[in-house]
């Protein structure tokens, strides 16, 4: 009753408002269905996301950076030029000449340390190493092979050495206090041991002609003597004065072969990223292929004995394959040149290198790809797809194959600094490219067989290995985060 | 549950038949023979192949390769003073595994540890650390990492030995000097267990953080810690578990070169002097220790990871 009254006011009251107060809008049924903004497809939605993800654009700007060194560096256009115009070699030792026209001798720009233009100033790549070395290497250093000399090397012949030489004293009766400058002259302050007394000379009275220590080319950082009276000094010595190649600047240094380390860095990561590159499309391919077929056939006895295979195979730990490899890698390669008659040692190491890395990259795709598509293969787009009538290559090609390339990608990416690793840990082995050959691998192996006396033939190459892997790994991470649909 | 581990126990079986066959048919490949020395005569040669059972066919040396491996002989090395391989593995074997347990003992806990702050501390200066750490961490391969340390530490500071030193008491090397030796090689080796363990087990713990049980324990009254330490860590943990035997063989592969570096006597070093020394047996035997151990591994984890997780116990458990 109450309500029903209620409603009867309110009718009253609202019958005042006339009709043509309200107008009729245009339908906006069209408007609601529109997007506003423009549709993306996968990749470029990957893009977007990867753009925004900061740590995975600092890896992708510095792996471009490095791959444009690597391009540009070793060429024409940045290299450093033979005294003929040609750029340095990689395999060859760099050919050039002194400032009186006459070709530089290959043991002069051998074994050279870093040393770059303008950063030297700064006391880092300035061509300086610290040595220790005993005051008899210093002073005298390597006498003439001849019966004279042998003759007065032995103790009781002394003072006939220092007459000879034209030095002051004999390394062993004196020690080094000081070495200090004056007027631009090195003065030495030493303690002579015989007469308990300190004496002050010219430096270069103290160094023999056969030293290759002479006075302007080092500094005494300390001098030890140790408890059986034996004195070792340590001195920074500036080896391209050393070895009288002042004008010259090796920016990496050389190694023992005079090659010049610049050009074989940037020559090695080319080799390295080639060695990733190539591993990873055969890793891929089999893995594609082998776990397509086993996906396509899922459930059936063929994929089951395709799986017992990979669960088998993949029980081998990988460095066993590899010390096989290694074992037997001379009947390989014997059996490689009779298959490619045409083919160098190198490009031989190169394919067994190859090989074996590859050898249990697949496995892990060929999982993935059977695994993704067993879980695809029964799902309703699929099935819709069939409804209609798609063929089998077009539901590979159109269906099935869009929805794990995300996941294809991430891994491939992941591949690369592994197989840059293991690149590295086979030369270490005893299976990388051959010493001419420059790698990542080769360089830090090199390296580390001089890491007591040439430190930075060592950190270098690692330094830029790992900067490579570190970017690689980073633009991998950004990828997953972006391609893996179950990250939405 | 029996079942599952019969069945895995089989597959084991047949790997190892697998990785017998198959090194010892590849690696009569090998070019030349364990004798090749300029010294010995083809007559001394024969004689000594005779000696090892080498002149019988690959078939028949096979057979009785096989017989042998069923009773536990792994025939001998030709170069180590005709020590059997199997006493060969077992003299190595601790070297490796004290500085391979060293190192995965010290980077899983390190690991879980730094793993937890970055994942309860999210987008603090902690995780970001925590984050371009594990990217690092895996970046850098351990011989390299190896080679820095030994530079800055052994060649710069002098403050360990440059060479593994085993315990003697003869030369007065002590237990601790030992020890003291093996934490560059161990520590190297870890840097990698480091980055693994700590990546996932800061995504698991934000996972575990985020679910729901986590916010109904908080909603009930526990504090933060109560609820890390007695919810969230331990389920955190399960995954973390699974890695570790796939590290523990990163580790067998990474101390191939590790040991070459600090001179340690171990088992990756014995294999690789039996590569180069072209010794056929020893290096049959190290494989095949090597895929077992491979093989092991992966079965405890597996089979852990059921214990501990019964969600994921298998069908027909009790």
């Amino acid at each position: 009753m109450e309500n029903k009254e209620k409603t009867s006011v309110l009718e009253t009251e609202n019958r005042n408002i006339s009709t043509d107060l309200f107008v009729l809008t245009d339908s906006q049924s069209g408007e609601m269905e529109k997007i506003a903004t423009k549709s993306l497809n996968f990749w470029q939605d990957a893009w977007r996301r990867l753009r925004q993800n900061k740590m995975a654009m600092l890896g992708m700007w510095l792996i471009i950076i490095l791959i444009i060194i690597a391009v540009l560096a070793p060429s024409s256009l940045m290299a450093f030029k033979n005294s003929d115009g040609s750029p340095f070699r990689y395999d060859a030792a760099p050919e050039l000449l002194d400032e009186d026209g006459n070709e530089i001798n290959k043991a002069d720009i051998a074994f050279l340390p870093p040393r770059i233009p303008y950063v030297e100033k700064l006391g880092i790549f300035n061509g300086v190493v610290t040595l220790e070395r005993g005051s008899w290497d210093i002073f005298i250093g390597d006498l003439p092979k001849t019966d004279e000399f042998k003759d007065l090397k032995k103790p009781q012949n002394r003072k006939k050495l220092v007459e000879t030489l034209g030095i002051a004293y004999h390394p062993f009766e004196v020690n080094v206090r000081a070495i200090t400058k004056k007027d631009g002259e090195k003065y030495v302050t030493l303690w002579v041991l015989k007469d308990k007394k300190e004496v002050e000379l010219p430096l270069k009275e103290m160094i023999s002609q056969y030293s290759r220590y002479q006075p302007d080319t080092f500094e005494l950082v300390k001098s030890v003597v140790d408890d059986k009276g034996v004195e070792m000094l340590t001195i920074h010595a500036n080896e391209y004065a050393i070895k009288n190649v002042n004008n010259l600047y090796f920016w990496f240094g050389t190694d023992r072969l005079a090659l010049d380390i610049w050009t074989r860095l940037w020559v090695g990561v080319r080799i390295s990223l080639l060695i990733a590159l190539v591993s990873m499309v055969i890793d891929f391919l089999l893995g594609i292929i082998y776990g397509t077929v086993a996906g396509f056939y899922g459930g059936t006895a063929v994929d089951n004995v395709m799986m017992r295979f990979v669960e088998i195979w993949g029980s081998i730990p990988a460095l066993v394959l590899m010390i096989i490899m290694i074992s037997i890698e001379k009947k390989i390669s014997i059996f490689l040149t009779g298959l490619f008659p045409k083919l160098d040692y190198q490009g031989i190491r190169f394919i067994i290198l190859i090989f074996t890395m590859s050898l249990s990259g697949w496995i892990g795709v060929a999982r993935i790809v059977r695994a993704q598509i067993l879980k695809l293969r029964d799902q309703e787009f699929i099935l819709a797809s069939r409804t209609l009538g798609a063929s089998k290559a077009r539901l590979m090609a159109k269906h099935l194959f869009p929805n794990i390339i995300g996941q294809l990608t991430v891994m491939a990416t992941f591949s690369v600094p592994g197989a840059i690793f293991y690149e590295a840990f086979l030369t270490f082995i005893g299976l990388g490219l051959p010493i001419p050959m420059s790698s990542l691998g080769v360089l830090v192996h090199e390296g580390y067989k001089a890491i007591q006396s040439r430190p930075t033939m060592l950190l270098i190459p690692a330094f830029v290995m790992s900067i490579l892997m570190l970017s690689i790994n980073l633009l991998a991470n950004g990828l997953r985060d972006a391609l893996d649909p179950r990250m939405r | 549950m029996l079942r599952y581990v019969i069945e895995r126990v089989l597959l084991i079986v047949v790997t190892m038949f697998v990785v017998i066959t198959l090194n010892f048919f590849l690696l009569q490949l090998i070019d030349g023979s364990p004798f090749d020395n300029g010294k010995i005569t083809p007559v001394q040669v024969e004689m000594m192949k005779r000696k090892y059972g080498l002149d019988a066919p690959p078939m028949e040396q096979y057979l009785r390769y096989l017989k042998g491996v069923v009773q536990g002989d792994f025939g001998t090395s030709f170069k180590l003073q005709n020590k059997e391989v199997k006493d060969l593995i077992a003299d190595k074997l601790p070297n490796t595994v004290k500085i391979g347990s060293m190192a995965l003992i010290f980077g899983v806990i390190v690991g879980i540890l730094l793993g937890a702050l970055a994942a309860i501390y999210r987008n603090s200066f902690w995780d970001h650390f925590v984050t371009v750490l594990a990217v690092v961490g895996v970046s850098i391969p351990s011989f390299v990492m190896a080679a820095f340390l030994q530079y800055y530490f052994v060649v710069k500071l002098g403050w360990f030995p440059f060479l593994f030193q085993e315990p003697d008491v003869d030369k007065g090397i002590t237990v601790w000097m030992s020890v003291h030796s093996m934490l560059l090689p161990a520590f190297s080796l870890s840097f990698y267990v480091i980055s693994a363990t700590m990546r996932y087990m800061r995504s698991e713990l934000v996972e575990v953080l985020n679910s729901d049980y986590i916010l109904l324990a908080r909603a009930k009254g526990l504090n933060k810690s109560q609820v890390i330490m007695r919810h969230a860590l331990r389920n955190a943990l399960i995954p973390v578990i699974t890695i570790i035997g796939p590290m523990a063989i990163s580790l067998l592969t990474g101390s191939l070169v590790i040991e070459q570096f600090f001179g340690v006597p171990g088992l990756s070093k014995l294999l690789l002097n039996a590569v180069y020394q072209n010794d056929y047996f020893l290096i049959l035997g190290v494989n095949s220790f090597y895929s077992f151990l491979y093989v092991v591994i992966v079965l405890i984890v597996d089979l852990l990871y059921g214990v501990i997780d019964p969600r994921i116990r298998l069908k027909g458990g009790n």
